[in-house]
């Protein structure tokens, strides 16, 4: 058995600010996450701790850009596909 | 001459030599469009309007022989996850439902700068999370080979669309297998190339470390085509190689005597559909026959890749689609009354089971107390996977198996085993993780007359090589006939 | 007090770039919201990051001339959490391999010499800006993508006095830098204190509470005051501190709740995918090292040493760049002697800045002009009463400071001849006085000075006119 259960998988969903909506969707992602991370599992069959992680499928170095300014968006643009706006700002509702 | 059914290539001589106009070539695939994508399911979305505006103005070039562009009045189609500048980009999502992009994707300035006229953005798995097309918000895609089957995913709006002569060439994302596998589902020619080949800005990220943008054809010289132009320009992608000037089509018919080729035990005995097994062993022979030597080599670790594929392409979506808030663009719930509302009710709307499942996958492999034991492991496996691989094209220089475990299976049929699903992805997931680039063409039929696949895999941008061995076998085993009666049964 | 004091700062220093850390728009922006954008800052699907390589040699010179350790091999990292004004949802910093570490200053606490440890220093992007209005928030993200470094120090500050000297010493250091205009009312300095308290004698640290909205370095001074009396209240009466964020009130001058902290915050950092490695070889380091300018504390010491100024002149020129380098004209460039330089800057100069809330690259005045009227006052010229008059005018207007004078028609009278002529009239006028000069009254001297400066409507110069009388009485 993995680490998950339902508990788990509420604490995830908040953290990744999705709503599950209700209790048999939680069980579902439950067993379907379960399943996933023990089949995973067999990882630790694997003898990896004199291996180097691999984050990047190429070996670059060193990609930077000069500090060249170009002309930014206008403000209806940049505020162009927002479904809420005030004053040239974005709206969003109370922080709690 | 039925217009569907001319490549890239020829309808790019027969526009050149006025033999046929823009607008007649746009107008007749519009109405195959209309006619047979009602079944199909192909594209989200057509950019009718806009397409016989622009193949008008191409037509009035042509009269004045300005027929300037690579791609000049030549149709294609997009993967709706490749951002394209005031037109419609959805991801195949509820998220981006009615999200109008104000920049276009590298590849699109390039393609662009050619002069083709696109038709429309093509169907797709949501967010690219899927390997049969049944995760699209808005409808499935049917495989043109039989409509009872899936074209299967994520680009399978692309490859259903050419393989049924709606487009000569589409382009798709592949971060497991996306190009690949539906182009060998649906008996087409689709390439990922070596990562940092191609440019990633204006590909909506899914997992930033292996997406790669890639061509799907009817046949080898137009895939081999349409990533000459789409190759290079990295200045907005740090990810990508610097400019290498390479013409994939000037050595695509050289001679394969003396090439040696690799071919896994692990690719064609367990797991592995026999006649797809006995399609790869038939394939052996053809490369054989083109003075190649194959032999047979070991490749054991790869049953760990779906666990690390999975494990990092999760990881990577859970951060990548965290920007989608309803703030700034994209679906925005009604009625939350606090921002914390706003963000779980939006996300809840807007992302679909599979996004959903693979967001909250991540997130727990990212989170504390996990990171090490999931996301650290499956990273270095990635290291392991590359050695094995480096190890047998040190010897080989390439690798030849089957790009799926089956051909493609009906609608419905595996959609409730997601685990079964994710396993499918096996053989296409090492090229991701190492970042090799590999291609999908044709090698058989089923008897269900499904089409099968061959992957050809090899080293870092060896793009032109495995490009070579494609072409050389398709002179001496292809699907264009069956492509073609296909075709004229749709319509 | 019971307990010895243990604070560590965090200081965020906005870079000086012309574009964004991780796209091309610009980074200076004026009033108008969402106007300085690209869609890279709006975090638009498909968008990239790319870095800004100004922004990493900025960050290294910081780094350098705060005594760090320059990595090898730096990388960047994803921070992950939801808020309105981080539009991907994830702040690119750098987590495991920052670009500077192991590094330290020296401040000035009480005559001793404190060194303070600065544990780290990493490049990141800032953060929009959210405004709460009723019931709702406006997001403006201008701000969105500025380069930023996070300095943290190590707990080894023990007062809210120390805290003020390392930030000032701070401060001054990347000021002298060039790569920021850490200026605090602007917001291109940033600061949170942690701070606990813990029995003397012992080693692990007592429970810390983080202070936020602390906008100067005063207000930092206050906020640690107040929170140390409000820990330590807490812990006499048998209670436990909390870990929680609380915010510093500028009007109560009392430290308020914000959250309790539930564990560790989960960021879920990971590498970031879309950037690779920056590989920083011995020869970038050197090219970089090469462009940092004397820093204060050099400066600090040849001042003492050479020019002989007390530590606390010293001090006060290095605390800002535009000072010193003003100081340091006005004695290498003009020849002024450096302790009246130094009189005059940390006296008329910053009085008049002070008053009239400008900075020193602000007014006319000049390192020239301002050695030139030291000069005229030491020659007699002018006297110390004239010069401040003088100096108004180079301050506002500008100009030569002999023009000046001149023009304001105090030019002292020092001209013998002229001297003796006016003389004789007033002796001729007064052989009384004369009289008892030479019977040994030296008050009678005093009168006549006085005589001869009202003929000369206050312009002679009293030391020559005293000189020349008594010669000439003597002569008589």
């Amino acid at each position: 058995m993995s680490e998950i259960t339902s508990d788990v998988v509420r604490h995830v969903a908040n953290l990744a600010r999705i709503d599950l909506q209700d209790e048999k969707k939680t069980q579902e992602f439950t067993e379907e996450l379960d399943e996933i991370l023990n089949y995973a599992k067999q990882l630790e069959d694997v003898q990896l701790s004199d291996t180097e992680p691999m984050f990047h499928a190429l070996d670059l170095t060193n990609v930077m850009r000069e500090d060249e300014a170009k002309t930014p968006l206008t403000q209806d643009e940049a505020l162009s596909n927002s479904k809420s706006t005030e004053d040239g700002q974005f709206k969003v509702p109370k922080m709690l | 001459m039925n217009i569907y059914e001319l490549t890239v290539e020829e309808l790019y001589d027969k526009i050149q030599q006025k033999e046929l106009k823009p607008s007649e070539v746009v107008g007749a695939l519009f109405e195959d469009i209309d006619k047979i994508d009602e079944t199909l399911g192909s594209f989200l979305f057509v950019n009718k309007e806009d397409a016989m505006k622009e193949a008008a103005r191409l037509d009035d070039l042509q009269a004045q022989d300005q027929m300037d562009g690579e791609l000049f009045g030549i149709p294609m189609g997009i993967k709706d996850n490749i951002i394209t500048k005031g037109v419609l980009t959805t991801c195949a999502s509820r998220m981006l439902e009615d999200f109008h992009p104000i920049y276009d994707a590298t590849v699109m300035e390039k393609l662009n700068a050619e002069s083709p006229v696109l038709m429309g953005k093509n169907n797709m798995d949501e967010f690219a999370m899927g390997g049969s097309n049944e995760n699209s918000y808005f409808k499935n895609v049917r495989n043109p080979w039989d409509t009872d089957a899936v074209p299967g995913g994520s680009s399978g709006g692309s490859a259903a669309a050419v393989a049924a002569g709606l487009v000569p060439f589409s382009l798709g994302s592949d971060t497991g297998g996306s190009v690949r596998q539906p182009a060998s589902f649906c008996g087409v020619v689709g390439m990922k190339p070596t990562y940092g080949r191609v440019s990633r800005y204006g590909l909506v990220a899914f997992a930033s470390s292996l997406d790669q943008i890639g061509p799907l054809t009817r046949n080898v010289r137009d895939n081999a085509k349409i990533l000459n132009l789409i190759s290079g320009t990295h200045n907005k992608d740090a990810t990508s190689m610097p400019d290498v000037e390479e013409d994939f089509l000037k050595s695509i018919d050289a001679d394969l005597t003396g090439k040696k080729i690799a071919l896994p035990d692990e690719y064609v005995e367990e797991g592995i559909d026999e006649e797809v097994a006995e399609a790869v062993k038939n394939a052996v022979k053809v490369f054989e026959d083109l003075g190649a030597t194959v032999e047979r080599v070991s490749f054991s670790d790869i049953k760990y890749v779906v666990s690390a594929y999975y494990l990092i392409a999760s990881s990577e979506a859970s951060s990548n689609l965290a920007r989608f808030d309803g703030i700034r663009f994209g679906h925005r719930a009604e009625g939350a009354e606090t921002l914390e509302e706003l963000y779980k009710k939006t996300r809840a709307e807007g992302f679909g089971e599979e996004v959903k499942r693979r967001i909250l996958l991540g997130t727990f492999v990212l989170s504390a107390g996990h990171y090490d034991q999931y996301y650290i492991r499956a990273q270095k496996l990635r290291s392991v996977i590359e050695a094995d691989m480096e190890r047998i094209l040190e010897d080989y220089d390439m690798i030849i198996g089957p790009t799926t475990t089956t051909p493609a299976y009906d609608l419905g049929e595996k959609i409730d085993d997601k685990l079964q699903m994710y396993k499918d992805d096996i053989l296409t997931i090492p090229a991701n993780l190492t970042g090799m680039p590999a291609i999908s063409i044709p090698c058989g039929v089923s008897s269900k007359n499904r089409p099968i696949g061959m992957q050809i895999t090899g080293r870092h941008f060896a793009e032109a090589e495995i490009y070579n061995a494609a072409y050389k076998f398709e002179e001496q085993f292809n699907l264009h006939n069956e492509l073609k009666e296909i075709q004229k049964e749709l319509r | 007090m019971h307990f010895e004091t243990v604070i560590g700062l965090e200081v965020h220093v906005e870079l000086k770039t012309d574009s964004k850390m991780f796209s091309d728009a610009p980074a200076h922006f004026g009033q108008e919201p969402n106007s300085s954008l690209s869609v890279v800052d709006l975090g638009y699907p498909g968008t990239l990051p790319v870095p800004n390589k100004e922004a990493v040699n900025y960050a290294m010179k910081a780094a350098m001339a705060l005594n760090m350790d320059i990595a090898d091999v730096t990388k960047f990292d994803r921070k992950n959490y939801f808020y309105p004004d981080n539009p991907t949802a994830y702040q690119i910093s750098q987590f495991d391999k920052p670009i500077g570490e192991n590094g330290h200053i020296d401040i000035e606490v009480d005559g001793e010499t404190r060194r303070i440890g600065i544990t780290r220093l990493h490049l990141e992007e800032d953060a929009g800006k959210s405004t709460h209005k009723d019931g709702y928030s406006l997001v403006d993200l201008n701000r969105q993508g500025t380069p930023l470094v996070e300095i943290v120090s190590e707990p080894d500050i023990r007062s809210p006095e120390e805290a003020y000297k390392y930030l000032e010493k701070l401060k001054a250091i990347i000021q002298y830098t060039g790569v920021s205009d850490v200026k605090m009312e602007e917001g291109s300095l940033r600061c949170d204190a942690n701070i606990s308290l813990r029995p003397y004698g012992q080693e692990a640290f007592g429970t810390k509470a983080e202070l936020k909205n602390l906008n100067s370095f005063n207000f930092v001074r206050k906020g640690l005051e107040h929170e140390e009396i409000r820990q330590e209240k807490t812990l006499l009466k048998g209670g436990e501190i909390e870990q929680e964020t609380r915010r510093y009130d500028e009007k109560t001058g009392k430290t308020i709740l914000m959250r309790v902290k539930e564990g560790s915050d989960d960021y879920r950092y990971f590498p970031e995918p879309d950037l690779v490695d920056i590989h920083i070889d011995d020869e970038w380091k050197e090219r970089i090292r090469q462009t940092i300018p004397v820093l204060p504390d050099a400066l600090k010491k040849k001042y003492v040493e050479e020019y002989k100024l007390p530590e606390y002149d010293a001090e006060v020129l290095t605390l800002r760049k535009e000072t010193s380098d003003f100081f340091n004209e006005m004695v290498e460039s003009h020849g002024a002697d450096a302790k009246l330089a130094s009189n005059w800057l940390m006296g008329g100069v910053s009085e008049y800045l002070n008053k009239n809330q400008v900075e020193l690259d602000e007014i006319a005045l000049t390192p020239q002009n301002l050695t030139e009227m030291i000069g005229l006052i030491e020659d007699g010229t002018i006297s110390s009463k004239q010069a401040k008059k003088v100096f108004n005018v180079l301050v506002e207007k500008g100009g030569e400071a002999k023009s000046v004078v001149k023009s304001l028609g105090m030019e002292q009278i020092s001209d013998p001849a002229v001297l003796t002529e006016m003389i004789t009239e007033v002796l001729d006028a007064n052989p009384q006085s004369i009289e008892d000069f030479k019977n040994g009254k030296d008050r009678a001297v005093g009168f006549l000075v006085g005589q001869v400066m009202k003929k000369s409507k206050g312009q002679a110069n009293p030391k020559m006119v005293n000189q020349i009388l008594v010669e000439e009485m003597n002569k008589r």
